[in-house]
């Protein structure tokens, strides 16, 4: 079983959600020859969305992504799900986290960046679907 | 700390050139839009009308901003030129221009957008000189060399 994500398709799809502006005037769901390979990726509508950091953020949020998950469909990384959560936002950069990707384990008791945990609390109903 | 309030240079996009043909006629008259999406979130957009010849032609697009003197700031263009044909948007050209400089690779694909409206919009692969991942676009254009179709 793949334990670890290969830093190329890392790098790929921590550059998704950067790519999905709701008001894009086209339409498309381009993937990377690498990542269509490995993952399927819901992208049709459009990223999901997160708050954090109070009324700023949720008003970029309507328009712009937030994060992605990909589920991957090989034999060596099946069932599992990545998040890629896009970085700072530039307007008010309010938490530090510029990139977080890896494989979902559910709670580990580890240390996370404050910022970040009440991001991703904001966007746990999205994943859950 | 003076960094933050220093302004850069930030290239959107280079100079585009193009030929749109419909069943290998020009079509004359066409508006083509460009959309630039940069970090900054706003939309800067603007278009132009093909001539007798279907050609058209956007000039370089850059602007100042300070963020690419902020910590954590990703500095990306989401770049597309694109068409509306019967109520669709066509793209000609699709694709994330990294970072802030010129990129030859993207110069070079962007002042030979030569398309037929009847060709199918695909998803192609073009070399990156700075990096091993390979940029892409999505586009209805087609070009000689360095265009892998996946």
């Amino acid at each position: 079983m793949q334990k670890q994500l290969p830093p190329k398709i890392a790098a790929e799809l921590a550059a998704l959600p950067y790519q999905y502006i709701k008001s894009k005037p086209t339409k498309n769901s381009r993937l990377s020859p690498l990542l269509k390979k490995q993952f399927e990726i819901s992208l049709s509508e459009s990223a999901i969305k997160g708050t954090s950091g109070g009324l700023p953020f949720q008003l970029f949020n309507k328009t712009y992504g937030f994060a992605i998950t990909a589920r991957g469909k090989l034999e060596s990384n099946k069932d599992h799900h990545v998040i890629a959560i896009r970085g700072t936002k530039v307007m008010v950069p309010d938490w530090m986290t510029n990139l977080n990707i890896g494989f979902v384990s559910g709670p580990n008791n580890k240390d996370v960046h404050a910022g970040f945990m009440k991001a991703f609390n904001s966007l746990k109903p999205a994943f859950e679907k | 700390m003076l960094g933050l309030f220093k302004k850069y240079d930030v290239h959107l996009c280079p100079e585009v050139r193009g030929r749109i043909l419909d069943n290998s006629i020009p079509v004359k008259g066409l508006t083509v839009h460009r959309w630039l999406g940069y970090t900054d979130e706003v939309e800067r957009k603007d278009f132009t009308i093909t001539d007798d010849n279907g050609e058209f032609y956007f000039p370089e697009y850059n602007i100042r901003s300070k963020l690419p003197g902020r910590l954590f700031v990703e500095n990306l263009t989401v770049q597309v030129i694109y068409v509306c044909v019967d109520g669709e948007n066509l793209a000609l050209w699709d694709a994330v221009l990294e970072g802030i400089n010129p990129i030859e690779a993207f110069n070079k694909k962007l002042v030979s957008l030569n398309c037929d409206l009847t060709n199918e919009q695909v998803d192609f692969e073009f070399n990156n000189e700075s990096s091993q991942r390979k940029h892409n676009a999505t586009s209805i254009c087609r070009w000689s060399e360095d265009f892998t179709i996946y």
